[in-house]
């Protein structure tokens, strides 16, 4: 178990996170947040690559500081910007960080096919990936955060920058890494995680607003959600979220306390949750 | 131990490396192909050294009157006529009592104490070479300052100096690679962490050695095919024939040396503490680079820690700061910058016998704990 204990995080006078408190156990964890919320803060101190300024982080109960090499040894990362090098091909860059993760050559030759195979990139493994594209790079990454097995697997933004047709195969391999470890992915894109996280993280204002299962989250916005076709007069106090296209044109899904005359009630989703909790951020940009 | 073999990989893949060893290569053969003109003389002079001894004695000359008569056995000949026992009446304090001590570290009473004494230390070396007639030795006759110069002035010093270079190339690349590549966060979370600076580091100095040894070999065995020195080996480094131009000096003062070394001797003595001026410089650059995170500054950092004592030496000496100048003699820079004067009196650089031995000696453990310490701030560093 992962256990974040009033976690503060101050860059001199700016505070990137204000007394956190999680503990994670099995399961996936999604973390939802705009950019500059402090995610990547969060990421960085779980990978031991920044520490708190206040709280502690432990691993079965023992600060991941002190366990030093041991937590590091169970964990896996890819981080949002991920870094390798340009002239390795996959199969020597995985081998590489297989000596990083002290995994004996024998074990990381069978353990690197496996995983070539996985993220399907067996034909390309002894291409340079100064060629590769961005999804290709990012499927690299997810190999390296595997390569140890790790029971805590950390993904900072792993689909930031992909096609849909990438992400979509990112959400399949999502769904196969899960297992019997933890992983936390953290994202603002809502569809990475609205099927497969069984935990929401949501952080505003610097602090967790909540980690509850997605569908007690969107129930909080129960009788709240309406799509009206667009161009009706509303006369109750609303919130557009976003427009769509339908069969019958364009609609709006707004947020209202009321029910308004003409507007549809359907059921909240992540999706709504994510503007509507981080709407004055929206109204600041 | 298990990421030297990898990180020593990624330095040969390196293409760089391989560019600046050609043009080592190619300076260093420019070097020695520019040192022509006494090669004749000397090759003759090593010959007649290997028949009939390095001493100007009797025997020495009866036998060079045996030889064909030559423009080079004349030559010889006229130069031993030149020779003869120096050291007899060589007063070192005196020397330096009328050139030194009113010179330098005036207004520094415990400087200048250790001025003196190190000028009585040296008549004791005097007489010992007195002893051992090291004046007497042929050395390279009237070419002796040019081989010398040859050998360590110009060869040895640029393969140091071209040591120091990629040692900085090296240790700078491998510390700031991961930076560089923004591979930093997933280098650094790994089971091996921070501590892996400890095996680049080590690899660093493996490939270091490995390239210097190579440009060493060849660059020597390029030298001593051009220059074939034969029984100089074997002569005495003071010999009457082997002078300093000391700018301090109205003349050319005798090579003093604090032991008697014979040329071989005081070649192998000069590589060997080379080598360990070459292992400090490993520990300086990787601490640098440690401390400094970014390629770039570290490059610029090791470049200002290496050029910056030869002039803070002029600046401080021009500005009469005594203490200053003197510590800054036992830095790293200035210690290649009076290579080929090592072991020898080096006038207002020198205050203790043997100087450059313990400068070794103290910058060796000093930087191996500092290199440590870094290591240990970086292991608590936050990384972003």
């Amino acid at each position: 178990m992962l256990s974040v204990n009033n976690v503060t995080k101050k860059y001199g006078s700016f505070t990137a996170l204000e007394n956190i408190n999680i503990e994670f156990d099995r399961g996936v964890y999604g973390l939802l947040a705009p950019n500059g919320a402090g995610k990547t803060t969060l990421m960085r101190m779980l990978a031991t690559l920044s520490f708190p300024t206040k709280g502690e982080i432990l691993w079965n109960g023992t600060d991941i500081r002190q366990l030093d090499e041991e937590y590091r040894n169970i964990l896996g990362f890819l981080p949002q910007q991920f870094g390798y090098y340009k002239n390795y091909s996959p199969r020597q860059f995985l081998h590489y960080m297989a000596a990083l993760k002290g995994i004996g050559r024998r074990a990381a030759d069978q353990k690197i096919n496996t995983l070539l195979e996985r993220v399907a990139l067996m034909d390309s493994a002894d291409q340079k990936m100064k060629q590769f594209s961005g999804g290709m790079i990012q499927r690299v990454g997810i190999a390296q955060a595997l390569l140890n097995d790790p029971e805590l697997l950390i993904l900072d933004e792993p689909t930031a920058g992909l096609d849909p047709k990438e992400r979509v195969r990112f959400r399949s391999m999502l769904h196969s890494l899960a297992g019997d470890r933890i992983v936390i992915l953290s994202t603002h894109i809502v569809s990475d995680i609205e099927t497969i996280a069984d935990k929401i993280l949501l952080l505003k204002d610097h602090k967790l607003l909540c980690c509850e299962a997605p569908a007690k989250i969107c129930a909080a916005l129960r009788d709240r959600v309406f799509e009206v076709p667009v161009g009706n007069r509303i006369k109750t106090p609303y919130e557009v979220l976003y427009e769509r296209q339908t069969d019958m044109g364009t609609v709006s899904r707004i947020y209202s306390e009321a029910y308004p005359e003409g507007a549809v009630k359907v059921s909240p989703n992540l999706e709504d949750v994510f503007l509507i909790v981080y709407r004055d951020e929206r109204k600041e940009k | 131990m298990k990421l030297i073999g990898p990180e020593i990989k990624k330095l040969l893949r390196n293409q760089t490396l391989y560019l600046f060893m050609g043009a080592c290569l190619l300076l260093n053969f420019t070097v020695i192909a520019f040192t022509g003109g006494e090669h004749d003389f000397v090759n003759y002079v090593g010959k007649t050294i290997d028949a009939a001894g390095d001493q100007v004695n009797a025997a020495f000359l009866e036998y060079l009157h045996t030889q064909p008569e030559d423009p080079l056995r004349s030559r010889l000949m006229e130069n031993c006529s030149g020779a003869g026992k120096i050291y007899d009446s060589f007063d070192a304090v005196e020397m330096g009592k009328d050139w030194y001590y009113d010179e330098y570290y005036t207004g520094a009473p415990f400087l200048t104490g250790l001025l003196m004494k190190k000028y009585e230390r040296l008549n004791a070396s005097v007489q010992r070479l007195n002893a051992d007639s090291a004046d007497l030795s042929v050395y390279a006759a009237d070419a002796t300052n040019k081989v010398h110069d040859v050998l360590f002035a110009c060869v040895l010093k640029s393969l140091l100096a071209e040591g120091f270079l990629l040692i900085t190339f090296l240790t700078v690349y491998t510390m700031g690679m991961e930076r560089q590549s923004s591979a930093a966060a997933i280098v650094y979370c790994s089971r091996r962490g921070r501590s892996l600076v400890k095996d680049k580091m080590i690899a660093a100095g493996i490939v270091s050695a490995c390239c210097i040894l190579f440009l060493y070999v060849i660059t020597l065995l390029v030298l001593f095919s051009v220059w074939n020195l034969g029984g100089i080996w074997d002569a005495n480094a003071a010999s009457c024939f082997h002078k300093v131009r000391d700018d301090n000096l109205p003349f050319d003062k005798p090579f003093l040396t604090w032991a008697s070394f014979t040329v071989k001797g005081y070649f192998t003595t000069s590589l060997l503490l080379g080598t360990v001026l070459l292992a400090v410089w490993q520990l300086i650059s990787s601490c640098i680079s440690i401390l400094c995170g970014h390629s770039a500054k570290s490059f610029l950092a090791a470049a200002a820690a290496l050029i910056s004592p030869c002039f803070l030496s002029v600046f401080f000496a021009k500005l009469e700061l005594w203490w200053p100048f003197y510590l800054n003699t036992f830095s790293v820079s200035m210690l290649i910058l009076h290579q080929h004067l090592w072991f020898t009196d080096l006038g207002a650089y020198e205050l203790i016998p043997w100087q450059e031995v313990w400068s070794a000696a103290i910058h060796l453990p000093v930087w191996a704990i500092l290199f440590f310490a870094a290591v240990r701030r970086f292991q608590r560093k936050e990384l972003f």
